[in-house]
């Protein structure tokens, strides 16, 4: 089996959420900051359970069929998701063949799945390894627009209001987070204590998170009103080079980041279906981009279905534990 | 068969080259500067050989094809970097121009005493940009960037200000609406 170490386990986990914050739609101020790493740290606290589970040994892999297809729908689902949000952030983005209308779109989409199928073809501990060198990228460009937004805008517009309150932002937190799915799949991967593992990915994601709201919020708060996409805006506007925008090196770090979530997302469903449909040997990582990419045609961004994405979410980080819990009770009474 | 699995690699790197892309420089006109009437559009370029040109056009967009058939270059606005208003909707002109035209967002937002169409032919972006800067940097002048500029106007106040420019440069400041 492939074992991955936790900071890799992190770095492919943090690029699905940096690439999420980038696709999240509508106004987003101080409380969405702090509802997103308030978000993060309870998820932590529901995936002890799960983590504490693999440290003792039962992964997906000893789950019951049901758990394994509930898992296999959670990640497929998110996968579609995924494509729509590309769908719907393209339009702010300036991608030279985007603007050709369908086919544009279709020509993204798929040389999105290509990519991924090249790049989950060589297995997770391939995915995982090159991971870590796309998350250190990224996060220099992240460190990049945070120091040109402190140095350039002006701070008052964190404190605009945005009509928001901190159970919404939970939820819009919980919402963007469907790749807890995959997390709980390749957790079972990890060959570090699975406990840390879940505590520096769920503590780097709070950190993350505030701070990419926080640098967005600032940089955009004045002007949010005729913006879709804050985020990506934030790092079009943020201009740490002087008189032109970055436009051309966000895309770079879009594109690549698109690639990583998708193909992460593949491999989690490529693993689960080969648990779960033995007689299905070849082509199962083509066959989920297929089904992921048909999904995000027509389903739309997670930003229209907040609370059932909230609640897939949930589902995904307790379903493991919750079995785990069901058949051990079940088994005191049997005994009993 | 195990090199086949480069196939995919070597495809989208040809096709993501961008070689099919937009054309030569040349084939360009790079937007300097723009000033947005209710229903002209003046601009000027950064090459001295393309002559500033004026449209009439009830939005920019309208403005742009009109200007790009007129001169027969493509028009490229990103990196414009003085837009002066005469009289169109502040707020929406300014949002159009940070979202669909991508202007940098240090380009300096202004407004004219008299008309804006005679003061690009009589002055040039570069001098006005100059002389904002200037004011600026005297301290006789705030922050006019088109990000600040239309966070005033969109803000509670719906109000911001502006630098007022005429043929002796800057002449002023202007709170527009």
């Amino acid at each position: 089996m492939n074992r991955i170490s936790k900071s890799q386990l992190a770095a492919l986990m943090l690029i699905g959420d940096v690439f999420a914050l980038c696709c999240l739609h509508g106004r987003i101020c101080l409380m969405t900051a702090i509802g997103f790493a308030a978000g993060s740290l309870i998820q932590l606290f529901l995936a002890l359970p799960l983590a504490r589970l693999c440290d003792r040994g039962k992964t997906p892999a000893d789950c019951g069929r049901a758990v394994r297809v509930l898992l296999l729908v959670c990640v497929l689902a998110w996968g579609g998701a995924l494509f729509a949000m590309l769908r719907e952030a393209s339009s702010v983005i300036y991608i030279p063949y985007e603007r050709s209308g369908l086919f544009g779109r279709l020509a993204v989409a798929g040389l999105v799945a290509l990519v991924c199928v090249y790049v989950s073809s060589s297995g997770i501990k391939a995915l995982a390894r090159s991971a870590v060198i796309a998350a250190g990228l990224g996060a220099l460009c992240v460190a990049t627009v945070v120091v040109s937004a402190a140095i350039q805008s002006d701070a008052d517009n964190v404190l605009r209001p945005a009509g928001s309150s901190l159970w919404r932002e939970l939820m819009r937190g919980f919402a963007a987070s469907g790749g807890l799915g995959s997390f709980t799949v390749l957790l079972g991967f990890i060959a570090d204590d699975r406990t840390d593992t879940a505590a520096l990915y769920f503590t780097c994601k709070a950190v993350l998170s505030f701070v990419i709201l926080f640098t967005a919020a600032v940089v955009t708060g004045g002007i949010m009103d005729v913006l879709e996409f804050p985020v990506v805006s934030a790092a079009q506007l943020s201009q740490p080079f002087p008189v032109q925008r970055t436009d051309s090196l966000f895309l770079v770090v879009f594109s690549v980041f698109a690639v990583y979530t998708v193909a992460v997302q593949a491999s989690a469903a490529e693993y689960l279906a080969a648990l779960t449909i033995p007689r299905l040997k070849r082509f199962r990582c083509t066959l989920a981009l297929v089904i992921m990419a048909a999904l995000g045609a027509v389903m739309p961004a997670p930003s229209e279905w907040t609370e059932l994405s909230a609640a897939a979410v949930l589902a995904a980080l307790l379903i493991v534990p919750a079995e785990a819990m069901l058949k051990g009770g079940v088994r005191r009474r049997e005994r009993a | 068969m195990k090199g086949l699995r480069f196939v995919p690699a070597l495809m989208a790197a040809g096709l993501l080259t961008g070689c099919a892309s937009d054309g030569n420089v040349s084939d360009k006109s790079y937007l300097r500067a723009a000033v947005i009437g209710a229903d002209s559009v003046t601009m000027s370029f950064f090459s001295e050989e393309d002559e500033p040109v004026t449209v009439s056009a009830d939005s920019p967009e309208e403005a742009r094809s009109a200007a790009e058939l007129s001169g027969g270059k493509k028009i490229f606005t990103g990196y414009t970097e003085l837009v002066i208003l005469d009289g169109c909707d502040s707020a929406d002109t300014l949002g159009f121009m940070l979202n669909e035209w991508k202007v940098s967002p240090s380009c300096i937002v202004a407004c004219p005493r008299g008309s804006g169409a005679e003061l690009l032919s009589t002055r040039t972006a570069e001098e006005l940009e100059g002389a904002v800067r200037v004011a600026q940097e005297q301290e006789l002048l705030g922050r006019c960037d088109i990000v600040t500029v239309l966070g005033g106007l969109l803000g509670r106040d719906g109000a911001a200000e502006v630098p007022e420019l005429s043929r002796d440069g800057y002449v002023g400041k202007k709170s527009i609406q």
